[in-house]
């Protein structure tokens, strides 16, 4: 009938819900009201012969009637309307908080479009739900009853005609709407897969127009497409029945009130005017049990959409640092203690880490120390472990074992936003957010003059890079960098990692081609970024490494081999079988 | 979107191609208006039953009634059930018929026609508007045609009992049902155009957020970020909320027009009564089946919006898919010339002759008198910076867009003579920005040979040492990647790829950027699976990495779209050139 959650939620505006249930209340009291001068003009007309104008007064009391009717048939669903609104919202704003507690790790794992649908558009079906459905329900409920009540001290037998069938709609709606509701289920995944569907074939075209698949994947968007028509078709061939139910039991029943009246008023047995009344009544008292019918629908989308939200809002967090995942509640957070003076130090004391289901571990036994100030680059072959490093430094997750210390202090007990004030990152495809240069430089440094971004940017060698866009800083961009050269997208994460000014930069250096002639404004920016900070970077250029105070080898999560890059090019181990193998290329 | 299509063209070409379902549809909204009809007899016959019967006269009189009653009770209910049937199919069919059409379309124009646009939102647009499409006969074609008939039909049945009830309910029918739906539009119209653009806006807020939630978080930013998108939520829901507002007082002022016809049809047979011109037994009737009729107006200002919805999101499409396109970028081939894409097993002969190539109406040539000479079994390097005009070369050769000047053959032949298959079949392309589908790892790499043996398909991804990753996977090569392939990394993605262009066999292997988001040794790994593997085969490797090719037959300098310099390694070398240059920075 009522999804749990929802219920929950729309309980929390119950001021809504009662203005809902009175005007549901009023509106049937206006039909009783209705139907009964109705049948008064009609007896006093056909029967005793009224002059016309004899009815004016009829005439006006039923304009009323229906003006009063309309009136609170609007003000029901304007109360309806807000307590929709206040679902929404709050649904909406726990998903995009949820969204941020799992983290960038885990939300990589979830299809995004399906959930940036959800939290927009895909949502809008509460609207029905809540401002439809839900007062009809409650209708469904009460408006039978108080026809009821009026209907049996006039005439017991339609009332008990009445009082048998009306249990009995809901109750096959009931049965059917349960067969129903788990066909349908199934077809909204379904249905969210096709959708999917087409939008992965159209957004892949040009990978399969080289494979030559593209004209051949026409038959099966058209396979899945007459797919999707046969289980929907299925599933409501069953839904379906709902509505011929429905409509059979209460078109029958005015029938049988109808012809049974008929019958005793030829035989006497009750007057014209209540019988006219009671054939009025009888779609009436079907009506709100129909109007729910037609809501079911509504009903299915709104409790499927809700399902996908809980389900989504119970995905457990990857054990991430600062209380934002598993860590245990309670448990003091520290600030991170920092000697500006000193800078950062970290160590990696025996550190495993394992990502959600995962069978292997990407970090196994990780042990390092890394003084502040020092520069140290991580190498080693993809799936190393080089980028769990970073992530575990980022609080993005937490280690399965192992203790991670800055400063001395152990991470997991770290205000976490404190700690990321501290730490500036580059990662390897940065997000170009949709917006100006200058908010993309300016992300998260809310504090930043525009003094002080220029500053930032001209001592980097950013100055130029800006100076070419047409509108300089305020040059708008496009989401996820579009229009701008993959080394463009590098020169702004570098400005925008300075601009934070935090002691401990995170490198994770990009492995993807850079236009020769920006290559070097790239590198001379990273250097300049480097200076006076302690650095952590994931390394793939040659030149990068060895200006590294220090090189960790990476391998199978753990270092095989460290040391300055001069002393590993002089020892015959993986440092240097890594490097031969990128003999005088951009490589490693 | 390029241009706006006039409505009636939008609305021609949109009913030109639902045209093959137009029995069906007609069946279905037939349906739809019995339905609306037998409800109407069933309470005509109803008030005629009891106000007969409130004369006393002897039974029998009555039976005719009394069937009729339970005729039109049966008969509502089953119509109903055919009605939904009917009307449901057809629209899947009608979505069917949208997709595969649109697929096909856009198919031979892509992807010249899809790349300028904004990536994500123009598929997310696409993928709405086909749905909003769907909808268009349910509600725009059939819901006036069924209010239409049934209007009609009872209006012509008042007639004959209560001339000016019919003439009444026509009336209140074109103010309620027509006038105040298009009232009703005026304000909404404006604001369903301002929701859109809101919804893209806020689609790219949730975006920004989602995917660029690590650095959000990095920097501190997240929590402003996700205040700033719900915020802008809060607002569409508000304004939202006043469409909808909008929304039901439409629909309860035709449900009170319908009271309004009822009163006027009982009311208007008062005097009739009187003057004896109507029998007594009609007069309730008149007044129930004046109402009736409403049933059928109130989907009309659903019908209405969804008109101009259905002609927008139509319009857009037929702009991104024109009929019988002229530009479209592969030609038929010339009559006479047999091209039966089959799978090339001899390795063709591929030359370039001073091709000149812009993209779109920009002025500056991507590529400029461009000559290249492939012979079979040729091992040639294309090398550049970004924008040089490498991958544009490659574009050109799988036919992607049309070149302006010169000539590309194969074996002699002008490709643009030779089915865009046929051309393709004989390559084997890495492209620099490969799709992963989301589906199996199986099925991600079998895209490229669908007939594939389970042993091809391991050797291929042993060549592109894909096996290992592909053992540690929780369902092996039936675990799901996920969009984009975004559950696996830029390394595992760009070895997919590789494993397709192995298990592809062509002739002639070009890659783009073959090593890119790959580690060192990888790298090394692959070149010499390539080396093993391609034995006298064609390849072409794009590429700003300056390794590794030493033993390329010739290696061509790029530079704003035109040739800088050729020759081999040494040669090149040598020359103290370009390429020297280029080499010394240290790369």
């Amino acid at each position: 009938m009522i999804d749990k959650n929802l219920w929950r939620e729309a309980g929390r505006d119950k001021l809504y819900l009662a203005g809902v249930a009175l005007c549901g209340l009023l509106s049937g009291i206006t039909v009783l009201a209705q139907a009964w001068v109705l049948a008064c003009v009609v007896r006093a007309v056909f029967l005793d012969g009224a002059a016309p104008l004899g009815t004016r007064s009829s005439f006006a009391a039923l304009l009323a009637l229906v003006t009063l009717r309309a009136l609170t048939g609007w003000l029901e669903e304007w109360f309806a309307l807000r307590l929709a609104r206040g679902v929404q919202f709050r649904l909406r704003e726990a998903v995009l908080a949820h969204m941020e507690k799992i983290g960038p790790l885990r939300l990589r794992e979830e299809q995004t479009g399906e959930l940036l649908h959800l939290v927009t558009e895909g949502l809008e079906v509460l609207h029905a739900y809540f401002a439809k459905y839900l007062p009809q329900l409650f209708k469904t409920g009460v408006l039978p009853l108080l026809f009821l009540g009026v209907i049996f001290p006039r005439d017991w037998t339609t009332g008990l005609s009445l009082l048998v069938t009306a249990p009995l709609l809901p109750m096959f709606m009931m049965m059917i709407g349960k067969w129903a509701g788990s066909e349908t289920k199934k077809r909204w995944r379904v249905l969210a897969r096709m959708t999917g569907y087409l939008q992965d074939v159209l957004q892949g075209m040009t990978t399969l127009k080289i494979l030559g698949q593209s004209a051949k994947q026409a038959e099966k968007v058209e396979e899945i497409s007459e797919n999707f028509r046969r289980v929907s078709l299925g599933v409501l061939r069953i839904a379906f029945l709902s509505a011929l139910t429905l409509e059979l039991f209460s078109t029958l029943s005015i029938a049988i009130v109808a012809v049974a009246l008929g019958l005793r008023l030829v035989g006497g047995g009750i007057d014209f005017q209540t019988a006219f009344f009671l054939l009025l009544l009888a779609p009436e008292f079907y009506l709100p049990i129909r109007s729910l019918g037609a809501q079911y629908h509504a009903s299915l989308n709104g409790t499927a959409a809700a399902e996908r939200v809980y389900a989504f809002l119970r995905t457990p967090a990857e054990r991430s640092a600062g209380g934002e995942g598993g860590a245990a509640p309670g448990s003091k957070r520290v600030q991170p203690r920092l000697e500006t003076a000193e800078g950062i130090s970290v160590s990696f004391c025996d550190v495993t880490l394992t990502y959600g289901e995962e069978r292997e571990r990407a970090l196994s036994g990780l042990s390092f120390e890394l003084r502040a100030g020092e520069k140290i680059g991580l190498v080693g072959p993809s799936g190393g472990g080089k980028s769990s490093v970073l992530n575990l430094l980022l609080g993005f997750v937490l280690p399965d074992s192992g203790r991670i210390l800055v400063n001395g202090a152990d991470m997991r007990d770290l205000d976490m936003e404190a700690w990321r004030r501290l730490v500036a990152w580059v990662p390897q495809k940065p997000w170009v957010f949709a917006g100006s240069i200058r908010d993309n430089l300016l992300l998260g440094s809310t504090e930043a003059t525009e003094e002080l971004m220029r500053q930032t940017c001209s001592e980097l060698g950013l100055a130029k890079f800006v100076a070419e866009m047409p509108d300089g800083y305020s040059t708008r961009v496009g989401q996820g960098g579009r229009g701008l050269s993959g080394g463009q997208i590098q020169l702004l994460a570098i400005g925008r990692a300075a601009l934070r000014r935090a002691p401990l930069l995170l490198l994770d250096e990009a492995t993807a081609n850079l236009d020769l002639a920006r290559e070097e404004t790239v590198q001379n920016a990273l250097w300049r970024l480097m200076r006076d900070k302690t650095v952590v970077a994931a390394a793939h250029r040659l030149q990068t490494t060895m200006r590294m105070d220090r090189i960790f080898v990476l391998q199978r999560g753990r270092v095989s081999e460290s040391g300055a890059p001069a002393e590993l090019m002089r020892r015959d181990g993986a440092f240097r079988a890594l490097r031969q193998a990128g003999l005088g290329g951009a490589g490693l | 979107m390029e241009k706006v299509l006039d409505p009636m063209t939008v609305l021609r070409r949109l009913l030109g191609l639902l045209r093959p379902y137009r029995l069906m549809m007609v069946g279905a909204a037939a349906c739809g208006a019995l339905t609306v009809l037998a409800n109407a007899g069933l309470l005509a016959v109803s008030a005629v039953l009891i106000s007969s019967a409130a004369l006393m006269p002897p039974l029998f009189e009555l039976t005719t009634l009394i069937v009729g009653v339970r005729f039109f009770g049966v008969a509502r209910a089953a119509l109903r059930y055919a009605e939904r049937y009917f009307t449901h199919d057809v629209t899947f069919r009608i979505l069917k018929k949208i997709r595969v059409w649109f697929y096909r379309a856009i198919e031979p124009l892509a992807p010249a026609n899809l790349q300028s646009q904004a990536e994500s939102a123009l598929f997310r647009r696409i993928t709405a508007d086909i749905e909003t499409l769907q909808f268009f006969y349910i509600r725009v074609l059939a819901a006036p045609f069924i209010a239409l008939v049934s209007v009609a039909a009872c209006a012509v049945f008042l007639s004959f009992f209560n001339p000016p009830a019919a003439a009444f309910l026509i009336i209140l029918a074109l103010t309620g049902g027509v006038g105040i739906p298009l009232l009703t539009r005026r304000v909404t119209r404006g604001a369903a155009a301002t929701a859109a653009r809101l919804w893209d806006e806020i689609y790219g807020g949730v975006t920004d957020f989602a995917r660029g939630l690590a650095e959000l978080k990095a920097c501190g930013a997240a929590g402003a970020k996700r205040e700033a998108v719900a915020a802008a939520l809060r607002e569409i829901g508000r304004r939202r909320n006043k469409l909808y507002a909008l929304e039901s007082l439409t629909a309860v002022l035709i449900q009170f027009f319908s009271h309004l016809a009822l009163i006027a049809g009982v009311f208007s047979g008062v005097g009739l009564v009187a003057d004896g011109r109507l029998e007594g037994i009609f007069l309730a009737m008149t007044g129930l089946v004046a109402q009736a009729a409403f049933e059928s107006l109130q989907p009309m200002p659903l019908a209405l919006e969804q008109l101009d919805e259905g002609l927008t999101a139509a319009g857009r499409l037929f702009s991104l898919a024109p009929d019988g396109a002229p530009r479209r970028p592969e030609p038929a081939p010339a009559s006479g010339c047999e091209a039966v894409p089959a799978a090339k097993t001899t390795v063709p002969d591929i030359m370039w002759r001073q091709v000149c190539f812009s993209y779109g109406k920009q002025e500056t040539f991507a590529l400029r008198d461009f000559s290249l000479h492939l012979p079979p079994g040729a091992k040639k390097a294309l090398v550049g910076s970004t924008g040089a005009g490498k991958s544009t070369v490659v574009s050109l050769l799988l036919r992607f867009w049309p070149y302006t000047a010169g000539s590309i053959t194969m074996d002699g032949r002008e490709i643009t003579a030779m089915e865009a298959e046929e051309t393709r079949a004989a390559l084997g392309v890495l492209s620099q920005d490969p799709w992963i589908f989301h589906a199996t790892v199986r099925e991600n790499i079998l895209l490229a040979r669908p007939e594939a043996t389970a042993a091809d398909l391991r050797e291929a991804c042993r060549l592109a040492r894909l096996d290992e990753f592909i053992r540690v996977l929780p369902d092996g090569y039936e675990t799901e990647v996920g969009e984009n392939g975004l559950k696996l990394s830029g390394g595992q993605r760009q070895r997919v790829a590789l494993a397709r262009v192995f298990l592809k066999n062509s002739p002639v292997i070009i890659l783009d950027e073959a090593e890119q988001g790959l580690d060192t040794l990888t790298g090394e790994e692959i070149r010499a699976s390539l080396r093993e593997w391609a034995g006298k085969k064609t390849v072409l490797r794009v590429t700003h990495n300056l390794s590794g090719l030493e033993d390329m037959d010739e290696i061509i300098v790029m530079d704003e779209g035109r040739v800088a310099e050729r020759g081999t390694y040494a040669e090149l070398l040598a020359q103290g050139s370009y390429y020297a240059r280029l080499r010394g920075k240290g790369l």
